[in-house]
């Protein structure tokens, strides 16, 4: 099916064409090329996926394709060449408002980024979806409404009657996903622009989307141009893959093709580092926990309870951590895996004692440490350290990296100013970062070397434990896998215990040697990282590991014959 | 957008490239220059605050003459080139008498903003940093001087304290209490929550450390901003008062009991109102527009 | 109970305390800081008679000012609690009737500043985020700042010396007939007109920039329709929140405005009571505003959740 779409569309005039595309945003500093000559085309029906990392220019062309560049944005030459269901071509470079008012929704639709906000908060969902029929006069006031409920429907939303009254904070992330490819789909476009439609969304969740998107455009005959920074979700879905770089297309063609030869070394870079892709392990140059041992950390029946809102006289609360126990051997990596809400980053600022457990009990090397404090509480502090999410908050803006590496001697009273200096020098060698940072601000660094600051500041005081949470969920693949790959290199020189926590599996196949599935508070499985990913023993980790984006595809020729 | 702002060098292998920033001193007076050159505004309201300054403080050096000495055969004499602001009915310079105003306006000003920044910003700090029932406490005081409006509240202090240019700059000082220890009190929760606050904590460093160096020099900039602001609001309601009457008594001159003065002689002299008014606004809007730049202009204009 | 009578219960709990406090605030500033309005009367007096200590004595008893202050607050807060805030120390009239014959006047032209603040306001507000031509979003953003910039007595005077001086088209003072409305209406509609400008204007701009902007202009809707019916309404709550907090300032601005136009008013009320240390008159002014402020933000917390689904969805969890 996907071959014989491919196969049609090259004969055919191209529905949408894209020449020599310039793109540019107007700074104070000067104007900052952000689409450098990109010339694209999609065939009727086609899915073209253009894949790059943050700051390639992907969603900027995607915004002038539709005409909505933002704020100082402006295309400064180049044509796009919409084809019309009478047969001619117009370009959208240039017209004036009201011609392109009618092509947007009508024969272009755009499924937003991020679901959160991409729906009027004060306006129901069912009036957001008829406002598109509105728009383009495809019914009145008295249908409208029937319609954008039968739409919802379609976009696979139970209950839709229900829905389409409802206001856009009352639905989760996924239902509003859903709305938004409804609003896409309303006046049945030729060609559907998708921004990074799922990458909000828990991987269950945005699976299940991804699925009912490319269900909904086969059978209308729609063509899609998907934009990603997933190489896997693009493997999975396209038939066509564009590659971006710093504002241009380094490498493009059909998708079995660029995955299986790339000829780029950009490409083939960001293959490498796509997790989905390829199942690396990195593992077999580190040794395993030396058996016998007692582990650095344990803990027994964890739970942690969070106060709600009291309704009437009734006390409610949120059990976040329900009954979990685990252990840490010295120098292994655990990950504590599951979707947003799951209770595995509550587990570890519970094991840290940055919170306190409800009930249960937390061994740090042999010693009960679930109800310390003052002194004792401070010296767990030298022993265990905790490397944040976002590299853009954990460090104070105003501190030189060499102050934020330092802090914690500092706290410590560790040496005098001049070697703790020396000290954050050695740190900053260490997590491969030139020496020249020590000086600068956390904002003139780039996300992947603030993580790596932050890293090392984790390091100063020479921890036994240090907990990552999601290190590298903010960061762009290609920097992830330098990230993991940082850790596991200093794991193995200062024997150092990880406790990794994250949503992506992926991921965590990189770098754990034990792995614990969490959902809803629990700890669901919980076994060597080898078996769990071989032979998951719990349906919901089975689940999980069919929603990480790019195994639709293990090879070409399967693909080929997987039945539409 | 969202890319633009976080760019990736992910085209280097390694991670041996720093963001190419304004680092260096030459660096960042070049960003400075190419700021102001497309701000004129902001640089006549520069200058104009940095006279007034002036005036407050070496009125002499602005106009040499006696504000208080009149020439009575030059009596309300339309603006011209002997007297550029005129000369009111006992024929002194309107120029000289603003000028000389300037020195107890503005000595009224900025003790009514020390007291606001240092008190609302104690009461601030202390809501946000301790939390419980203190903040709880603090902050439904905070809300009750909110409930009544600032000129009342400043008009019970005069009726308490008495008149004069000291009891005025506190009375008005006292009143804008509130929106200080408001912005304290949110920058420093803000600061609190934030992960670099909680990383701080779990290194180890101690709270009255991450008080001082954490919390107060991020919250700072806000409050800073915020004092400027007020600094024009202040102007304008010491000058309220000093119009009522409540000032300084005559002859001293005071922006707002020159206006006063000067509306008896509406219909026949105009500028005795107009000029000591147009110093009043002009100093405000200069005041609110450096306020202006100070809030993130600087910041976002990259 | 309802979730939302609860939530109204809670409120109005909430507006009686802080009319407590706004009493026991006044009250501590005005008979705890130094100064005897007896003795003030005894100095100057109004006219001029100094009075004998027993004469003194005899005034001091009369308002209870001889009684140890917790007997007074007790006193004071007990009668405050009936609406009785004594007798003003000027002329022995009773304060609240002294506030209500005042009030009419003041009202009148607040609500005509008020009025003229919302209109003119919103109007810069929408066409300054509307226009695509920058150099009128320049002039109009502009606006605001200059207005707020401008002494309001000053600005009432430099009116009058156009309006009424210059083209002789309305009176320059008095409360006689809907023209002499005008220009104190807009003197004191003024900073506030710039305050709702400038509040609008940003949280319309900044609602623009929001990404259901974007999907609504994905759909092809058109701009006069994104900004009213999409941008505008979200947009605002902020300014509907600063409106009630502004509300107080018109009251204040009245201090001002009357004694610029020569109104009668609270406003010249609260000037004359300051001039001689009427502490029960100004104390029952202050209270009075405070609990202005109080019912306006009342009524601007019942607004909210018709603009806003979120929060009545809030208020009911």
């Amino acid at each position: 099916m996907r071959e014989l779409t491919s196969e049609s569309s090259t004969q055919g005039e191209p529905l949408l064409q894209v020449e020599d595309l310039h793109v540019s945003y107007g700074t104070s500093a000067g104007a900052l090329h952000a689409v450098q000559g990109v010339s694209l085309t999609v065939a009727p029906g086609e899915v073209v996926a253009v894949v790059g990392e943050s700051g390639s220019g992907k969603s900027t062309l995607a915004q002038a394709v539709i005409g909505l560049l933002p704020g100082t944005g402006r295309v400064d030459s180049g044509r796009i060449r919409l084809s019309a269901p009478d047969g001619g071509a117009q370009d959208l470079v240039g017209l004036p408002d009201k011609a392109l008012r009618a092509v947007r929704g009508r024969r272009i639709g755009l499924v937003p980024q991020d679901p959160g906000v991409a729906l009027n908060p004060v306006q129901k969902v069912g009036k957001q979806v008829a406002e598109v029929l509105r728009v383009h006069g495809l019914a009145d006031k008295r249908t409208a409404h029937l319609d954008a409920v039968a739409l919802l429907a379609k976009a696979g939303l139970p209950e839709p009657d229900v829905r389409a009254g409802q206001y856009p904070h009352e639905l989760s992330g996924g239902m509003r996903q859903r709305v938004l490819i409804a609003i896409a789909i309303a006046a049945n476009p030729q060609l559907l622009i998708a921004d990074e439609p799922t990458s909000a969304l828990d991987a269950t969740v945005q699976r299940r989307i991804l699925d009912h998107l490319e269900h909904l455009t086969r059978e209308a005959g729609t063509a899609v141009l998907l934009i990603t920074h997933d190489l896997g979700v693009a493997a999975d879905r396209a038939d066509r893959l564009v590659v971006m770089h710093g504002g241009r297309i380094v490498e493009e063609g059909p998708v079995g093709q660029v995955l299986a030869g790339p000829r780029e070394p950009y490409t083939r870079r960001l293959l490498e580092s796509a997790p989905g892709l390829k199942p690396v392990r990195s593992m077999a140059l580190r040794p395993a926990p030396a058996a016998g041992e007692s582990p650095l950390v344990e803990v027994r029946d964890l739970v942690k309870d969070f106060p709600l809102p009291r309704v009437g006289r009734e006390r409610r609360s949120l059990r976040a951590v329900n009954g979990v126990s685990f252990a840490i051997a010295r120098g292994e990596t655990l990950a504590l895996v599951g979707e947003s809400g799951s209770g595995k980053s509550t587990t570890a600022r519970l094991l840290l004692r940055l919170a306190d457990p409800t009930s249960g009990t937390v061994l740090f090397d042999g010693t009960d440490i679930s109800a310390i404090s003052g002194r004792e509480w401070r010296e767990l502090r030298r022993r265990a350290q905790l490397v944040y999410q976002n590299p853009y908050a954990s460090l104070d803006p105003r501190f030189s990296i060499a102050e934020v590496i330092a802090e914690p001697l500092r706290a410590f009273r560790v040496g005098d100013a001049r070697t703790r200096r020396a000290r954050a020098a050695e740190l900053v060698d260490k997590v491969a970062l030139p020496a020249a940072v020590l000086d600068r601000l956390p904002a003139e660094l780039s996300g992947g070397q603030r993580q790596r600051v932050a890293i090392a500041r984790a390091l100063a005081l020479q921890p036994d434990l240090v907990v990552c949470d999601e290190p590298v969920s903010a960061l762009d693949v290609s920097v992830q896998a330098q990230v993991l790959d940082l850790l596991a290199e200093l794991q193995t020189e200062a024997r150092l215990t990880y406790l990794f926590i994250s949503h992506d599996l992926a991921v965590v196949r990189r770098i754990a040697h034990h792995v614990g599935v969490m959902r809803d508070g629990r700890l669901l499985e919980l076994a060597p990282a080898e078996q769990l990913f071989d032979a998951p023993g719990h349906e919901y980790t089975r689940e999980l590991l069919t929603a990480i984006a790019g195994q639709r595809r293990p090879s070409w020729s399967s693909a080929a014959k997987e039945p539409a | 957008m969202t890319e633009l702002l976080v760019r990736e060098p992910a085209a280097v292998p390694g991670p041996g490239a720093v963001a190419p920033v304004a680092a260096t001193r030459r660096e960042r007076l070049a960003r400075l220059w190419r700021f102001l050159r497309r701000r004129p505004g902001l640089i006549v309201s520069v200058v104009f605050v940095a006279l007034v300054l002036l005036a407050a403080f070496a009125p002499g050096a602005l106009a040499p003459a006696d504000p208080n000495l009149g020439v009575p055969a030059d009596r309300l004499q339309a603006p011209g080139l002997a007297h550029v602001f005129g000369t009111d009915y006992l024929g002194r310079d309107v120029y000289t008498r603003v000028v000389h105003g300037a020195a107890l306006s503005l000595q009224a000003t900025v003790i009514a903003v020390a007291v606001a920044l240092v008190v609302g910003g104690l009461i601030g700090l202390l809501a946000g940093f301790v939390r419980g029932w203190v903040d709880e406490g603090l902050m439904r005081f905070v809300d009750v001087l909110l409930a009544i409006p600032a000129v009342l509240m400043s008009l019970a202090l005069i009726t308490a304290l008495g008149y004069g240019t000291a009891n005025v700059a506190i009375a008005v000082g006292v009143a804008s209490v509130a929106s200080f220890a408001r912005v304290m009190r949110s920058e420093t929760l803000r600061i609190r929550q934030s992960v670099y606050v909680e990383a701080a904590r779990s290194v180890g460093t101690r709270w009255h450390v991450t008080l001082l160096r954490h919390v107060l020099p991020n919250a700072a900039g806000p409050v800073v901003v915020l004092a400027v602001l007020e600094f024009g609001l202040a102007i304008l309601a010491v000058s309220s008062l000093s119009f009522l009457g409540y000032g300084a008594p005559p002859p001293a001159p005071e922006w707002g009991s020159l206006i006063a003065e000067g509306r008896n002689y509406m219909a026949t002299a105009w500028w005795l109102c107009a000029m000591p008014g147009a110093a009043i606004a002009a100093t405000v809007l200069s005041v609110n527009r450096i306020s202006r730049a100070l809030d993130g202009e600087w910041a976002r204009a990259r | 109970m309802s979730p939302m009578a609860r939530y109204l219960l809670r409120r109005a709990g909430m507006a009686v305390g802080v009319l407590w406090a706004a009493f026991t605030v006044s009250f501590v500033v005005l008979y705890l800081l130094p100064g005897d309005p007896v003795a003030t009367m005894a100095s100057g007096g109004l006219d001029g008679e100094p009075l004998t200590p027993e004469q003194l004595d005899a005034l001091r008893a009369r308002y209870g000012l001889d009684q140890p202050l917790i007997v007074q607050y007790g006193h004071r807060l007990w009668g405050a609690l009936h609406g009785d805030f004594g007798a003003s120390i000027q002329n022995g009239q009773d304060v609240r009737g002294a506030i209500m014959e005042a009030l009419p006047p003041t009202i009148q032209i607040s609500l005509a500043g008020l009025a003229f603040a919302i209109v003119v306001g919103g109007t810069v507000a929408l066409v300054a985020t509307y226009t695509r031509a920058h150099w009128l979003r320049q002039v109009l953003m502009g606006l605001p700042s200059l207005a707020v910039s401008m002494p309001v007595f000053w600005v009432g005077l430099m009116l009058v010396q156009v309006f009424s001086f210059g083209l002789g088209l309305l009176p320059s003072v008095g409360a006689n007939g809907p023209q002499a409305l005008i220009l104190p209406a807009i003197t004191l509609g003024l900073p506030t007109g710039a305050l709702v400008a400038q509040v609008l204007a940003k949280s319309l701009s900044q609602a623009l920039d929001e990404p259901y902007v974007a999907t609504a202009r994905a759909k092809g809707v058109g701009r006069v329709d994104i900004h009213l019916r999409h941008a505008l309404r979200n947009a605002a709550l902020p300014a509907l929140t600063v409106l009630g907090y502004v509300v107080g300032n018109l009251l204040a601005g009245a201090v001002v405005v009357e004694t610029v136009f020569t109104r009668p008013g609270l406003g010249r009320l609260t000037v004359s009571a300051v001039g001689v240390q009427d502490i029960p008159l100004v104390q029952g002014i202050v209270v009075f505003a405070a609990a202005v402020f109080v019912v306006v933000n009342l009524l601007v917390d019942l607004v909210y959740p018709l603009l806003d689904p979120r929060i009545a969805t809030g208020a009911a969890a």
